[in-house]
């Protein structure tokens, strides 16, 4: 066989494991189910285990309690999908440390927090942590005290490149919200590198992820330097192909495609306006974080129109007691139980009237029968009538 | 349609005022634009409206009524039209009749509709949204609208209103920031005979065409309508800046002011013997006006731009362009238009003991170096898209172009975008009250967007086409 033939057959060689080495994903699975349990873990502290056909029980104690391992995945995990179920939410803390380090490692650790669903699926983003490194180390979990879990499966995983170009081409589709933060920065394109990121890109605030500005930036710089070097007399050869206008036309065109990201997201904020809210029908509307609080204000505000004051009473102050101040100004919210008497509920199922009209709050019995005067949804309502002085309701 | 009505004849009472005060800077030495003139009297105008309602107001004049806005005004604008045509100045020849323009390739026509398309399809969905949705930013529904709300129904400057569980609080620090903003919404609220959230939020969307007006006007002047548009463009494309101009805060309002300022630094840095005059007294409306917008403005960017200004003046005269005697009477008006407005602001302040600083008193500041605020500055300006690549493309310029950068007549606009940056930045890193508006990027904010348009005013004329040629 000549050597051309070699060559070629070597390149086609070459050219059919490029898919495989780019598709070749590493995971390492620990499982916790009846007689699958692949790996030995250790209790400490004020904790109790139990096997259990569908995973292992853990219990603390009055203190807190740990269940740990030394074996760790052969290979750097980026990621790590926790599947457990308790009978209440619980939030238990994933740790790690170095224990060969000579401080003992200090302990790193991600919160879990377990709902009361059967199964849970939470995904660590571990490569994002500062502190997971490529050192031998011991993990496990921490459980505060009276807690209590099944932890079914771990599942750690080190992505692919071809996931990682996936997932950053991905991330460019997505886009943030219309948020409260949005008046003060907006983070721009950003690149999850692999599905989790991807699938929690807005979800953190800051989002845990490349900033897309940040890589263009690098490659501006690089840009720069390159030109830079150009007009050095090392490189002089690059002038030819390299000029200030080329420079200028890149920079020009990395403004421009930051520019159509950032525009179509303005403009999808836009829209989500329009349907949610501007082609709403009145009363059945909800405005951006704030839900229904807008439609439920315009109900308000005839109601209260000619008092000076009234009692308002939300899930949480803010933001609704400044806003709706200023929607019904110069009827202003107060809470001066003994000279106020209309109530001004806003989204709070807990506040109830029972049968002879009285205002009920957490079971307690907290005005005289009264008045209602309008209602706007279950929860949502204003009432007039005096308050009984035996009890200080939950602004 | 009655409220646009509105809008347009309440934003036209204090443009003609405005329109009549720039002749009167002017005088016989043009050197506005028919066009420019007429945009910065729409920037200036409201601003010197509100301030002579404000001091009427105070002295116990007027009240904050319809006729207590009309009358005062309208009677100024007949004062100073009647002096205008004594003095004959009405009717002035346009100084810039002829914009540079170049014959330009179709694709990039083609290239620059289709700028122009975009920035017009995001503008129009942002005034939509604006005109449509209801009041949802804090400082919204607990400064600019309140404030102006209450003015609007108690028809008096109160500073002082009930906040949260009966107390009755002074709100310190926003009660402490000039009313103009406020006083535009009394005003268009009390035109409209209701208080109308399109009419109070939508001034905010003119303010920011005007600062797109007055960028278009200034960089066509300089580079060329091309190049007009092209700022136009790119201004629009600063998302902060867009988002700022399309909800209702007071911070392109600012920003306008600042970059009508930094205009006029540069112009004097252009002057001649007959224009630094004129120039003068412009700066000196501005800054004036700047003055009574937003705390900020008199700590921070007023004594850069009255230092810079003076340091143009003392050039004129130093080299001879100017006689002595002209220069220190045009010292002399150049401050006293600033004192106009800064005493009795300042009094007042003083009077009512209300703060100074953004939203933060900075009587009893701490000094310290907070690593958390210079680490969001950056993180601000490397990793988030609010004013996309614009500081990056800045520094990269100030370096590569660093000749006409830091030669006149460019070095006061850079002098003045790069002080303004390192004393905001020194601001939030080392005093200990304001680091948190860095930390929680809320004042860090406010700042670009002030001082991106006039930096990136910097950036284009650093790229002058003769300068790109050459390098």
């Amino acid at each position: 066989m000549s050597l051309r033939l070699h060559l070629l057959f070597s390149l086609f060689v070459f050219g059919l494991s490029v898919p495989g080495v780019l598709r070749a994903e590493t995971s390492k699975l620990f499982d916790f189910r009846a007689g699958m349990i692949n790996a030995e873990w250790r209790g400490a502290g004020d904790i109790s285990v139990e096997k259990q056909a569908d995973g292992i029980w853990l219990r603390s104690g009055s203190s807190t309690g740990m269940i740990l391992t030394d074996a760790e995945p052969p290979f750097f995990a980026e990621t790590a999908l926790i599947i457990a179920s308790a009978e209440t939410p619980t939030k238990v803390l994933f740790i790690w440390f170095y224990p060969e380090k000579e401080d003992g490692g200090l302990t790193s650790y991600y919160d879990v927090n377990v709902s009361s669903d059967s199964e849970n699926h939470r995904t660590l983003l571990l490569s994002r942590h500062p502190d997971w490194r490529k050192e031998k180390k011991t993990m496990g979990f921490l459980l505060p005290p009276h807690s209590s879990i099944v932890l079914h499966r771990i599942e750690f995983k080190q992505w692919n490149l071809w996931d990682t170009v996936v997932s950053a081409l991905r991330s460019v589709t997505q886009l943030d919200d219309y948020r409260p933060y949005a008046i003060n920065f907006t983070w721009g394109p950003q690149l999850g590198l692999n599905p989790p990121e991807v699938t929690e890109l807005y979800q953190n605030v800051p989002p845990i992820a490349t900033s897309g500005i940040w890589v263009v930036t690098l490659f501006i710089i690089f840009c720069i330097l390159l030109y830079l070097l150009s007009r050095t007399s090392y490189a002089i050869w690059m002038r030819k192909y390299y000029s200030l206008m080329t420079l200028l036309w890149i920079a020009c065109g990395t403004w421009l495609l930051l520019d159509l990201y950032m525009g179509v997201q303005f403009l999808s904020w836009v829209k989500e306006d329009h349907d949610a809210y501007i082609s709403g029908e009145s009363g059945f509307r909800t405005f951006r974080d704030r839900d229904a609080f807008y439609d439920f204000a315009e109900f308000v505000r005839p109601l209260v129109t000619g008092r000076e004051r009234y009692i308002f009473i939300a899930e949480t102050p803010w933001p609704y007691i400044g806003n709706i101040r200023y929607l019904t100004f110069p009827s202003i919210p107060a809470f001066n139980l003994q000279e106020d008497d209309t109530w001004v509920i806003y989204d709070r199922s807990d506040i109830t009237l029972d049968s002879t009209n009285q205002l009920m709050m957490g079971g307690d019995v907290i005005t005289n029968p009264g008045e209602v005067l309008g209602i706007f949804d279950e929860g949502s309502f204003v009432f007039r009538g005096t308050f009984i002085q035996h009890s200080e309701p939950q602004q | 349609m009655i409220t646009i009505l509105v809008l347009l004849f309440g934003f036209a009472l204090p443009s003609l005022l405005g329109w009549l005060l720039l002749l009167h800077a002017e005088g016989r030495t043009i050197v506005l634009g028919r066009a420019e003139r007429i945009v910065w009297g729409m920037a200036l105008g409201p601003t010197l409206m509100m301030l002579l309602v404000f001091l009427l107001h105070v002295l116990g004049i007027v009240s904050l009524t319809l006729l207590g806005f009309l009358i005062p005004t309208v009677l100024l604008i007949i004062g100073l039209a009647f002096l205008a045509h004594r003095r004959t100045l009405l009717w002035p020849r346009d100084a810039h009749s002829e914009y540079r323009e170049e014959k330009r390739a179709p694709w990039k026509t083609a290239l620059l509709a289709v700028l122009i398309l975009w920035t017009a399809f995001k503008l129009f969905a942002g005034a939509y949204d604006l005109w449509n949705v209801p009041t949802y930013w804090d400082d919204s529904f607990n400064n600019w609208n309140m404030r102006g709300k209450v003015f609007f129904v108690k028809k008096s400057l109160e500073l002082q209103y009930v906040t949260e569980n009966d107390v009755q609080q002074i709100l310190g620090g926003v009660s402490s920031y000039p009313p103009t903003v406020p006083l535009v919404k009394t005003w268009l609220s009390s035109l409209r005979g209701s208080w109308q959230e399109p009419l109070v939020n939508s001034v905010h969307f003119v303010w920011f065409l005007i600062l797109l007006a007055s960028m278009f006007l200034f960089v066509s002047r300089m580079q060329g309508k091309t190049r007009g548009w092209i700022a136009v463009y790119a201004l629009t494309s600063l998302p902060l800046l867009l988002i700022h101009g399309t909800n209702p805060y007071a911070d392109i309002f600012v920003g306008m002011h600042v970059f009508l300022a930094s205009i006029c630094l540069l112009q004097l840095s252009n002057a001649t013997t007959h224009t630094v005059r004129p120039w003068m007294m412009l700066s000196g409306i501005t800054i004036g006006t700047l003055v009574f917008t937003k705390n900020e403005a008199l700590l921070l960017y007023t004594p850069v731009l009255i230092v810079l200004s003076l340091w143009q003046l003392w050039r004129q005269c130093r080299v001879g362009k100017s006689e002595a005697k002209a220069c220190v009477r045009t010292l002399i008006i150049f401050l006293g238009i600033i004192a106009l407005v800064v005493v009795p602001w300042l009094g007042f302040k003083w009077m009512q003991g209300l703060t100074f600083g953004n939203a933060k008193a900075v009587g009893d500041t701490v000094l310290m170096l907070n690593q958390r605020a210079a680490h969001a500055i950056w993180f601000s300006l490397s990793k988030e898209a609010n004013v996309l690549l614009l500081p990056l493309f800045l520094m990269g310029s100030l370096l590569l172009k660093y000749r006409t950068a830091f030669r006149l007549p460019l070095l006061s606009l850079t002098l003045f975008v790069l002080l303004i940056f390192v004393m905001q930045s020194g601001l939030f890193i080392f005093v200990q009250a304001l680091a948190n508006e860095a930390i929680k990027q809320t004042g860090l904010a406010r700042g670009l967007v002030h001082i991106a348009p006039s930096a990136l005013l910097l950036l284009f004329l650093l790229w002058e086409p003769k300068n790109t040629q050459s390098s």
